[in-house]
Parts: structure tokens; sequence; C-alpha cells
């Protein structure tokens, strides 16, 4: 009789525990992370031998088992760090797509009006209307490429900052795992499972979130502990150790940023090796849309500047002086690495504007020569010594320079940003040819012909715009289909891990009604017992 | 085992659906809004760089148009101008020709003249034309002050300050037209005498010999040097040519017979005396203006004996046949232009047909197909319109309504 009771006690007790369980798998609906718990449960052996031990001693609870798949929830990261990898290269090339659309930034009409303001001036080429307006376009040709390049520096600025915020967070998310680390490894040891169950949830939240800012691999250990590694397998927590990630500028490519991580004393450079996420996509969108975009519009500013100063200078002047430069623009930068050692310089110096290429040179001394990079394409050329010319570019070297050192050279990619026009007067113009009178425009016609001479690498003006935009939009439009077709496999991805680890509320709810019926005949199996000793009692007075 | 799906992920797909049909009809209502199909270059990058070629050749079109327009104006200037100047070329002509008539004693002579002298200044008038920018037309590239001014006391010829640097401007990527001739092709440079030569009879001849304006008929052996015809007796004369070179010598002298040598076919008339000479100036240029004066200078010879009735007989016929160069020139020019005219206006109906072709096809790329755009709109909408009541009802269905 004490056993039957002892059955009934041990399953109402049981079925509390599974109801609590579904109550707080219907209470996390909505939690972020949560994986549906379950309540195991196992019959309770009978605690003595002979003939009762035929008779079973109730029920109890197992276990507490989380329902979730470890391989669901890689995938579910996985597919995270792929897809915020081109949707932030996506949406940061789309406002670069936005800004050569017709009617925000695009160079092209401004460069259409200066040739057409020339044209109608070699038309009546002594008026001084007509040479004001040719003065007013060229000013707002230089005005909209410095404007177009100061909006990719600012998006430039916003991709550093964006980095730097994305270190922060990959470092508190980083230290957050480790401090999960570290009470689920006390748990564990203490045998406490229940309370595990979320701390797991939260853990992989944390790696979750992790993998949308760099593509991150964790790996569980026998303690419990989870080691996440980032890139191509560099260690961020081991156990109960987060390391630190932060932004530097690079020592060896000036100019631009790196990301180190370490320790205290101990960093180590880690920009080459990280992919995925936010930092992935930000270093995607520098490397392959915004730096070429900046070189593409500087190679056109020194084609251009150069061309028309050039045929500018064959023309004359209404007092018969020849014409002097339009055009004003920065000439090449040659920037020294950080790390290096030596007390070595580069200057340089353009040479054939119509010959540079839209590219920065990379050069490494290495103690007898010197090594230069194309960074557009990687072609390496090796130069036993300075000065060498290539691309339409001089390229000379001062001071003494040790092995190792390494210098970014670069003609194009700040260089819309400088230009301008130095010509305030109409008389200034010189649109007649050499000896001839006011009526003269046949050097009028010459700078107006430039607009559809091919002098920018075999393009137009116009034609080299087209193909900028042309390049932005085609990678737009390819990262847009990309980052769709990734989201759907990320969704996929949260579809597989939530049909396993998902609260169903239907599903619950049969439950709730399924242990709440065993309960309610759990304490009926009570009262049972108790009527049974009543009738026992009944019979013996 | 069927798939298992969890409450929340009714909702995530259908924040995915409600997603993508959200930004179906915002694509179409910026098409509707702008009308146009392709707002970035992204929307269509092939099409896009398509529409910026054709873009680039219609404002290549428009430029051509207004630089047609300018020719246009200049040229019909120019035509006008040349029109003018040939008929008052014309009309001294004719008074010239009046007044060599045999009846007309000196002083008619000088009544005509002074009218012929008097109608000079609007030739230099229509010489100095400007266009409608105020630019002189004929002055090359010096576009003021006025190119034409008569010669100054004790010169000849008359003044021109423009140059040879005729102002042009493009029809087509490889067609341009000069929209005025310069003053000198014009008014200035054109050949004296017959085209190869001009005739000269110096003052200091006694007899009464008119030598006959001559043409080349040879071309092979004309030498293109000044000759010298001197008689040296009134029935025998030698040629010799600027290199010293005796061409003929001793030649029996007849009159009005033909004379020739050095590729050259002449005659002399009237009866030369010992010493007269005659000479052939190869290459000789005459301005219009000097054309004129050399005539008035001719029908205001004082009259004089048979010697000086000869030279003005041979000046006034010269000056008449140099005249009438003067119009020949002054017409091939004015034809000139109009064949200009005519290129231009053929030019810029191309251009027309060109320009509309580019802009129904430029037209095709842009433009959003509005009837079809907004029957997608629809669509999109009424999909949306499904989509959430949808999930209204899913979402709305649980098991625990009916315990």
């Amino acid at each position: 009789m004490s056993d039957l009771l002892a059955t009934g006690t041990s399953a109402l007790l049981a079925f509390q525990r599974a109801i609590s369980t579904t109550s707080h798998n219907i209470a996390n609906v909505e939690t972020e992370g949560y994986t549906r718990q379950r309540v195991n449960f196992e019959t309770q052996s009978p605690e003595r031998g002979g003939l009762d031990s035929a008779l079973g001693g109730g029920v109890r609870v197992s276990g507490l088992e989380r329902l979730g798949s470890d391989f669901a929830v890689a995938r579910v990261h996985a597919t995270a760090s792929a897809h915020t990898r081109e949707a932030v290269h996506h949406e940061l090339a789309s406002r670069l797509d936005g800004l050569f659309s017709a009617d925000v930034l695009d160079p092209a009409g401004q460069f259409s009006n200066l040739f057409t303001a020339l044209e109608d001036a070699s038309l009546d080429p002594s008026s001084a209307t007509a040479r004001e307006l040719v003065i007013a376009e060229g000013e707002s040709v230089a005005e909209r490429m410095r404007t177009l390049q100061g909006r990719l520096e600012a998006t430039a600025r916003e991709v550093d900052d964006r980095r730097s915020a994305s270190t922060d967070r990959i470092n508190e998310l980083a230290a957050g795992i480790a401090d999960l680390n570290g009470r689920l490894v006390e748990h564990s040891a203490a045998g406490r499972n229940k309370l595990a169950a979320d701390l797991l949830d939260r853990r992989d939240l944390l790696v979750g979130q992790l993998s949308a800012e760099v593509d991150a691999e964790a790996v569980v250990q026998d303690d419990g502990a989870l080691n996440v590694s980032i890139g191509d397998g560099v260690p961020l927590v081991v156990g109960r150790d987060a390391r630190t990630v932060r932004t530097v500028p690079d020592a060896t490519r000036p100019g631009r940023s790196d990301i180190e991580l370490g320790t205290g004393q101990s960093w180590q450079s880690v920009g080459a090796r990280v992919h995925g996420g936010e930092l992935g996509g930000l270093e995607a969108f520098e490397s392959g849309t915004l730096e070429p975009a900046m070189q593409r519009l500087g190679r056109l500013a020194q084609a251009f500047a150069a061309q028309v100063n050039a045929v500018h200078a064959n023309g004359e002047r209404p007092d018969g002086a020849p014409g002097g430069t339009w055009f004003s623009i920065d000439g090449p930068s040659a920037l020294a690495a950080s790390a290096n050692a030596g007390t070595g310089g580069l200057s340089a110096n353009v040479t054939d504007a119509n010959a540079l290429l839209a590219t920065d040179y990379r050069l490494r001394f290495d103690g007898g020569a010197w090594e230069i990079t194309r960074t557009s394409d990687g072609t390496r050329t090796t130069n036993a010594t300075l000065p060498t010319t290539l691309d339409g570019l001089e390229i000379t070297a001062t001071g003494a320079p040790s092995a190792g050192d390494s210098f970014l050279v670069s003609a194009t990619r700040g260089a819309a940003g400088s230009l301008a026009s130095t010509i305030a007067s109409p008389d200034e113009l010189a649109f007649a040819q050499p000896g001839a009178g006011l009526g003269g425009n046949e050097n009028a016609r010459d700078l107006a012909a430039l607009g559809t001479a091919r002098f920018v690498d075999g393009a137009t003006v116009a034609e080299d715009i087209g193909a900028m935009a042309g390049t932005i939009g085609a990678q737009t439009s390819t990262l847009h289909t990309r980052s769709d077709a990734l989201e759907a496999m990320r969704n996929d991805a949260l579809e597989r891990r939530d049909s396993i680890s998902g609260v169903n509320l239907d599903e619950e709810a049969v439950d709730l009604v399924r242990h709440e019926q065993a309960y309610q005949a759990a304490a009926q199996v009570i009262r049972t017992a108790d009527e049974l000793f009543d009738t026992i009692l009944g019979a013996i007075r | 085992m069927s798939f298992r799906v969890s409450t929340n992920s009714f909702s995530r797909q259908a924040l995915v659906d409600l997603g993508r049909r959200q930004e179906a009809i915002h694509e179409a209502r910026e098409r509707i809004a702008t009308g146009k199909r392709i707002n970035t270059p992204s929307d269509d990058p092939g099409q896009a760089a398509r529409l910026r070629e054709l873009d680039t050749a219609r404002a290549r079109l428009t430029q051509y148009e207004r630089n047609a327009s300018l020719a246009e104006s200049r040229l019909a200037i120019e035509e006008s101008t040349l029109g003018s100047m040939g008929d008052a070329l014309q009309r001294m002509h004719d008074l010239a020709v009046q007044a060599a008539n045999d009846t007309n004693g000196p002083s008619e002579r000088q009544a005509i003249a002074i009218e012929i002298a008097g109608r000079l200044d609007g030739l230099y008038e229509l010489a100095n034309v400007r266009d409608s920018s105020g630019d002189a037309l004929f002055g090359g590239s010096r576009i003021a002050p006025d190119p034409f001014a008569p010669p100054p006391a004790g010169a000849a010829d008359a003044l021109y300050a423009g140059d040879d640097l005729a102002r042009r401007v493009s029809l087509g990527t490889e067609r341009s037209v000069a929209t005025a001739h310069t003053g000198g092709e014009a008014f200035i440079r054109i050949p004296a005498g017959n085209g190869d030569f001009a005739i000269r009879a110096p003052d200091t001849n006694t007899g009464t010999g008119t030598l006959d304006i001559g043409e080349v008929v040879d071309g092979a052996s004309w030498t293109g040097v000044d000759h010298t015809i001197e008689f040296t007796s009134p029935t025998s004369f030698d040629v010799r040519d600027a290199a010293g070179n005796t061409l003929l010598s001793g030649a029996p002298y007849e009159s009005g017979a033909p004379i020739e040598f050095a590729g050259v076919r002449t005659a002399i008339e009237g009866s030369p005396a010992a010493g007269d000479r005659f000479e052939l100036v190869a290459g000789a240029e005459r301005d219009v203006f000097g054309r004129v004066t050399d005539l008035v200078a001719a029908l205001n010879a004082p009259p004089g004996g048979p010697a000086v009735e000869a030279r003005r007989e041979q000046a006034m016929q010269y000056g008449l046949t140099q005249l009438e160069g003067a119009i020949e020139h002054v017409t091939a020019l004015r034809a000139q232009a109009g064949v200009r005219l005519q290129t231009v206006d053929a030019s810029r109906d191309e251009g027309a047909a060109l320009a509309y072709q580019l802009d129904t096809t430029a037209a095709s790329l842009r433009d959003a197909d509005i009837t079809e755009t907004v029957v997608r709109l629809e669509s999109e909408t009424r999909s949306l319109e499904v989509l959430q009541k949808s999930h209204a009802r899913l979402a709305g269905i649980s098991i625990l309504d009916h315990l």
C-alpha cells in the first residue's frame, strides 16, 4: 500500500516536472535562440527484492533533454556569416550604384556640358558670355569630380568606423562566450543540467552573433567548453580565455587598415585571414568595389587634366600668349609603411597621363632590388635600381631603405579630389590656333573634340564613366542576386534548426493536456491508495 | 517523418514573404513614379551602358544641329553678300561698257568714271559685312576691325587686315564646313589677266600697238615666268623671258597675226614703234577693288595723240576683261557657298532622322512599360493582401482555442 502511494507520488512529481518544462517551452516561444526542452521518464526500480521485485516502483525523471542539433546550429552560423558578408557588400555597393544614377552624382553630364560649351564657344570664339560659360562648366566638372571623390572617401571612413565597431562587438561576444564557457564547465562538473540548457542556448546565440561579424567556427570540448576560431582557424576563444581583436593602420600596406588579434604586448595580423560576416563584407567592398572606383575616378581625372592642358597649351589666348594650365591636379602619392626600418622614401611623377592604369603599386625593397606589384592584377616586376618608369609613372627612390621596407605609390586613388580649374578670366582661355585673330576657333574645336577622343585608356570620357558605372552596377546586381540566394540558404538553415529545436505551441498544448491528464491520473492513484487503506481499516474495525 | 514547423517559423516565413512582396511593390511604384525602367545602373547594367552611349550620341547630334544653325546663318550672309557684290560689279561693268562706246567723249567718260568710283565704297561695305555676332565675315580669324580698306596714297592694292584662317564648324564626326570664305580667297587673291599672266604696256610706248590678253595654249611649254616682247623695228620684234633667254629674235610683225612662244598664243594689233615693249607678267593677282580703280583710271585717262588713245583703248579693254574675271570669281564663290548651305541642310536632315531613331531606341530601353508595370503592381498588391490575410488566419489558429 505504501508502494502504491510512493508510485503515485513519484508520478505526481514527474508530471509536475514535465508540466513545468512544457510551461518553460511555452514561455520561451519568442526567445531568440531558445532550444525546446523535454523531460524524459524512466521506470523507478523496486527497492526490494523477492516477490515485490516483479512490481514496478513508479516513475522518475531520467533527464532533461535539450532538443537541439549542433550540426543544424553550425549550419545557421555558417550561412549567417556568408549572407552577412554579401549583404554588407551589396548594401555599400548599392550606395555607390546610387551615386551613378543619372540624377545624383554621375559626372558624365558635367563633362558633356563642358565639351558642349567649348563647341558652342568655337562657333563664336570672341563672345565673352560663351567663354564665361566654358569657365563655369570647367569648374563644375572639377567640382563634381571632387564631390564624387569626397563621397567615396566618406564611404571609406564609414567602412573604417564600421570595422572598428565590429571588432568591439567581436570582443564583447568573445568575452561573453569565454564567461559562459567558465560557468558551463562548472555546471557540467556539478552535474546540474537544467540550468546548463539555457546557458548553452545563450552561448549558441553569442556564437551566432559572432558569425554575423566574422566567419567563426566553434568546437565543443570534452569539458563542455566551446573553443571558437575565426577566419581560417585563428583561435579567438579557448576555454575561459578570450583574445582581443583591434583595428590598426596596416604596417606594410600604407593607407589601409589591418585587424590584429592578441593580448597585451603580443599581437598578430589577421586581416588577411578573415573573410566572412560584417568584417569580410567590409573588406570585400573596400578592396573589390571602393578602391577600384576611386582609382578609376582618379585615372579619369589625371587623363582629363593632362589632355585638356596639353591641347589648351597648343592654342593662343586673345592677348597672343599661349594657353596656360587649365586644370590642376595632385601628382602621385608615395607612402612609406609604418613598419619600415630604413630612412628611404619614394617620390613619383606622371610621365604619361594617358598610360596610367587604375591601380596602386606596392614596392618592396629586398636589400638589393625593388619588387613592384601592381595591386589591381598582382603583376610583379623586379627592378635592380630606381628610378623606373611603368604605366606612365616614374618612381624615384631617396634616402636609404632597409631590406623588407615597403611603400605604396598611387597616381590615381585620391587624384579626383584635387582636380581644380585654375582659369578665372575669359581672356585666359586659348581658343585660337597660333597666329589667328580673335575669331580663330581651331583650338576651341580641338578642345571640344576631346569629348569624343579616346584618351582615357582607349575610351572617351563618357565611355570611361559609363564603364565605371557599369562595373559598379553589374557588381551590385550580382551581389543582390548572391545576397538573396544566401539569405534563402540562411532562412533554410534557420527552418532546419527550428524544425528540430523550435517551440510549436500546438505541440506544447497537446503535451500540456497529456501531462495534466497523467498528473490527474496520478492523483487518482493516490486517492485509490487512500481508499484502499480506508477499506482495509474498515474491514478490521 | 513529417517536417516539424515551429511556431516562430510561421512568422519568419511570413516576414520573408511580406518583405519580398513589398520590395516588388516598391520597385513597381518607383518605375511608375519616374516612368523609367532603369533608375540606377544596377537595374540593368548592360542596357544602362547602351543608354549612356545613346545619350552621348544624342548630345552630339544636338551639338551638330546647333553647329549647323550657325554655319547656315553665316553661309546665308555670305551667299547674299556675294550676290550683291556680283550685282554691283555687273552694274559697274555695264557702265564701263557704256563708257567705252566710241561715241562718248572724255567728259562723258569722266562722268561715268565718277559714278563707278562712287560705287566702290559700296563694295568695301559689302566686303566688310558682319555676321550675327558682329564678327567680320570675310576677315578669316580676324573679327575686327573692318578687314578691308582702300589702298593708302601711292599704293595700288587694297588693304586686307584679315588672315586665311577660315572658321570651320563640325557637322558630323568626320564632316566639317568652312562657314565663310576668307577675304583673301574672296576678294584679294584673284589671278589677273587670263589667269596665267597679266599684260602690261608701259606709258613710254610711242606706237599704237595693243596687245591681246592672250592665252596659254600649251601648258607643258609654259614656263610660268615673265616675258617681254620688244619691237626692234615697226616690223620685227624679239621675245625674251625673265631668265634672259631669247625665245624669238627678229620675228616679223603682222598686225593681228598670232604670236606664239613658250606655249603662249597672243597677238598685237596696230602699229608699234621701234623700242615699244609689251610685258607678260606671270602669276599676277589683282584684288576686286583694284580692278575697279584700274577701270576708273582708264576712263579718266586724258585724251591725247594716237599712242595715248591706243593705250587708253588697251587699258579699257583689259579693265573690262579683268572686271568680268572678278564677276566670274565672285559668282563661283557664291555658288560654293550655296553648295555648302545644301550640305549643311542635308546633314541637318540626316541628323534629325538619326535623332528620332536614337530617341525611339533610348525610350524603348529606358522607359518603363507603364501598363505592364501597373498590372504587376496590382498583382503584387493583391498577393500582398492575400499573404497578410492568410498569415492573420494562420496566426490566429491555435489548439489552445479548442481546449
